[in-house]
């Protein structure tokens, strides 16, 4: 049956009423056939032992007399029997006494070797009974019975069959190629539409509703889920449109944001560069008036161009600090592969003489290769490692960790690099307000500075598509994390 | 040593007897059957199975089938010994002789050998009103109210049968047994068979 598979519905559906229909018939003729050979066989041994009875009956006298003349008389009275082949009556002890046979014939003469009662043997039927007169047993009666006729009514009953069983194919065939789309055909259209479907992604298509039955209550099925499919693929199609809308109102707002933050970087740049030119001047006239008419100010007036020219020059370095944070982006260089290990060698070297002055140690861990700024890295590792010796406990000698870990488990994959320090720390609240610029947690008394370092190092990161977290609380050290992308799958990430 | 045991001698004069009796006669010595009378006792112990008598001949249900033979008996005991035992129709046989005709009326069958020819008219007559078989000899038997006789024709034992008179005396006659018969006589305005 393993071929059905492989066929067409329509196919099989064919094949199968075929085979169903042919071996119905098939057992059913040979139901018929078995059951009329045996009746037939039946019915003649039943006719056979009456037909014997009655010649036993009527062969009384002449066995009891062994009148042959007699005997034969009653044995040809089986001439009107068309089947008989032959009869014969023996005497008790077995002899023949009379015979009669259709065609010239020789019956068995000696019956004791014949057993009483039926058998079959090729075309013939044999019968042996005795026959009983008074009591007393007489002799026997012997038939044969010719079974060429049912042997032919037979073979003609089972030619008929065959064509009985030849027309009932066709006629099966037939019958079932028109009744078969009854089934096939809503099932053809429903696998049609959905060929349709799939083929133009057109929603709308329905398939038509043929029957009232299983496939019927399928193909509405199948008619529902499209009408739910086109109602969603509507929303989907409406909200898409929506988002882009809302996406391109996000560009242009993002457009602006840039175009207003370069407008803001570029006045930064240019207000400080243009803003050293009068304070130099400032700073200029301070000194010769310092030198050349600094007996003619008096010691208030000294005091007075002193004041003034140390705020000039803490402008000078607000002006400076602002350039350099302008410069982040202003400055900005082309990312290439940069080795942190060689960074922060050249930090440190620069370091060297602070880090003698406060006996400060820094240990290093190897540091990967990323994709960055050179210039700006150095200037990142440089603030952060600064720091850390600037913000150091005043009898404490200044211990700097430099590690790194990669993340692979984010997307996309990350490096983490840690630079804690044993420093003075701050307090955990602080840790976002440190980030902004110009902001400082100490006066300017304690420690030097005007509070752009951690503002120019968040800025880097943010360029490099990093962040940048510090953890601390005052008096335990503080550590700074800062995480970049392993690789930069597009260009220079906008602050 | 003494002979004269009393069992032996009962013995001995049994044996005397037997042969007084003819138990032991050798068979030529005998008055014995002809061939013809052997085969007729044949035929007629045949007979009595294809014949039906109304139930009020026999005196009781197991009464026995009784066939007389008339006068002198030809058929020795040949027909004795056919008998012995037998059972016809539910009934053992029986064979006895007849002395006169009033006598055979309590039989069934009666056979009237040819040497009682000179009474047969008043035999017949007397079996005329009572249901039993006559059977006789010649070809004058059926004609005086007979119902079967024998006949010898080449050498073989033939009848011939009167069934009207069986009929009349309500003697039934199987009609096998016609069938085997040369003429059957029937009563008028039947057609004569065979």
């Amino acid at each position: 049956m393993r071929f059905l598979w492989k066929l067409s519905l329509r196919r099989k559906l064919t094949a199968v009423i075929m085979l169903v229909s042919v071996s119905a018939l098939l057992l059913a003729c040979a139901g018929f056939i078995g059951f009329e050979y045996y009746a037939t066989r039946k019915a003649l041994v039943n006719d056979l032992t009456s037909l014997a009875d009655v010649l036993g009956f009527n062969s009384h006298a002449a066995l009891r007399f062994q009148d042959k003349t007699a005997a034969e008389t009653t044995l040809a009275s089986m001439q009107a029997k068309p089947n008989l082949a032959a009869a014969s009556l023996y005497t008790p002890d077995g002899k023949l006494f009379a015979a009669w046979s259709r065609r010239p014939y020789h019956p068995a003469q000696d019956a004791a070797t014949l057993t009483e009662g039926h058998h079959f043997e090729g075309d013939h039927l044999w019968m042996f009974k005795s026959v009983v007169h008074d009591g007393e047993k007489i002799g026997y009666v012997g038939l044969e019975s010719d079974l060429r006729e049912i042997t032919e009514r037979i073979h003609l009953l089972a030619g008929l069959m065959v064509l009985v069983l030849a027309a009932a194919v066709l006629v099966a065939l037939w019958l079932s190629a028109k009744l078969q789309t009854v089934v096939t055909q809503p099932i053809l259209q429903l696998a049609e539409t959905a060929q349709l479907v799939s083929e133009r992604k057109d929603y709308s298509l329905r398939a038509p509703q043929a029957s009232r039955d299983e496939v019927g209550a399928l193909i509405d099925s199948f008619n529902q889920m499209l009408a739910q499919i086109e109602q969603g693929d509507a929303s989907l199609k409406a909200e898409i449109a929506e988002r882009r809308t809302a996406e391109a109102k996000l560009q242009q707002l993002a457009d602006r944001l840039e175009a207003s933050n370069r407008e803001l970087t570029d006045f930064a740049y240019v207000a400080s560069h243009d803003l050293q030119e009068p304070l130099r001047k400032i700073q200029a006239f301070g000194d010769r008036l310092h030198s050349k008419f600094a007996a003619a100010l008096g010691e208030t007036g000294q005091d007075y161009l002193k004041r003034m020219e140390d705020a000039a020059a803490r402008m000078q370095t607000l002006i400076t600090d602002l350039l350099q944070f302008s410069r982040v982006t202003t400055k900005a260089q082309p990312f290439v592969p940069v080795d942190l290990n060689e960074i922060v060698r050249g930090v440190l070297s620069d370091l060297e003489v602070r880090m003698e002055q406060t006996q400060g140690v820094v240990e290093v861990e190897p540091l990967p290769e990323v994709d960055a700024d050179a210039m700006q890295m150095r200037q990142l590792f440089q603030n952060l490692i600064g720091n850390a010796l600037k913000f150091r406990k005043p009898e404490v000698p200044p211990v700097i960790r430099v590690s790194c870990t990669r993340h692979n488990g984010s997307l996309p994959p990350r490096f983490e690099l840690v630079v804690t320090d044993n420093g003075i720390g701050f307090e955990q609240k602080y840790a976002d307000r440190i980030f902004v610029i110009f902001q400082r947690l100490h006066g300017r008394g304690a420690y030097e500075g005007t509070g752009i370092g951690l503002a120019i190092c968040k800025k880097i990161v943010e360029r490099h598509g990093g962040s940048i977290q510090a953890t601390s609380a005052l008096g335990c050290g503080a550590s700074f994390t800062i995480s970049l992308p392993v690789k930069h799958t597009q260009g220079e990430h906008q602050p | 040593m003494k002979f004269s045991h009393p069992l032996l001698t009962r013995l001995s004069w049994l044996a005397l007897i037997a042969c007084a009796g003819g138990w032991f006669q050798p068979a030529a010595a005998r008055a014995e059957a002809t061939p013809e009378y052997k085969l007729k006792a044949v035929y007629l112990f045949k007979m009595v199975r294809f014949v039906k008598w109304p139930t009020n001949s026999f005196p009781a249900a197991d009464s026995p089938l009784v066939i007389g033979i008339l006068g002198e008996n030809p058929f020795d005991h040949e027909l004795d010994k056919l008998m012995n035992g037998t059972v016809v129709g539910g009934r053992t046989v029986v064979v006895k002789g007849m002395a006169t005709a009033t006598d055979a009326k309590k039989c069934q069958a009666v056979f009237i050998p040819a040497s009682e020819q000179a009474n047969l008219h008043l035999h017949l007559t007397a079996l005329r009103t009572v249901p039993v078989l006559t059977v006789g000899e010649g070809t004058e038997f059926l004609d005086d109210g007979g119902m079967v006789e024998f006949f010898v024709e080449q050498n073989k034992i033939r009848f011939n049968i009167n069934q009207a008179q069986a009929d009349a005396e309500g003697v039934r006659l199987d009609s096998q047994l016609l069938s085997l018969a040369s003429t059957v006589r029937q009563a008028a305005g039947k057609k004569e068979a065979n």
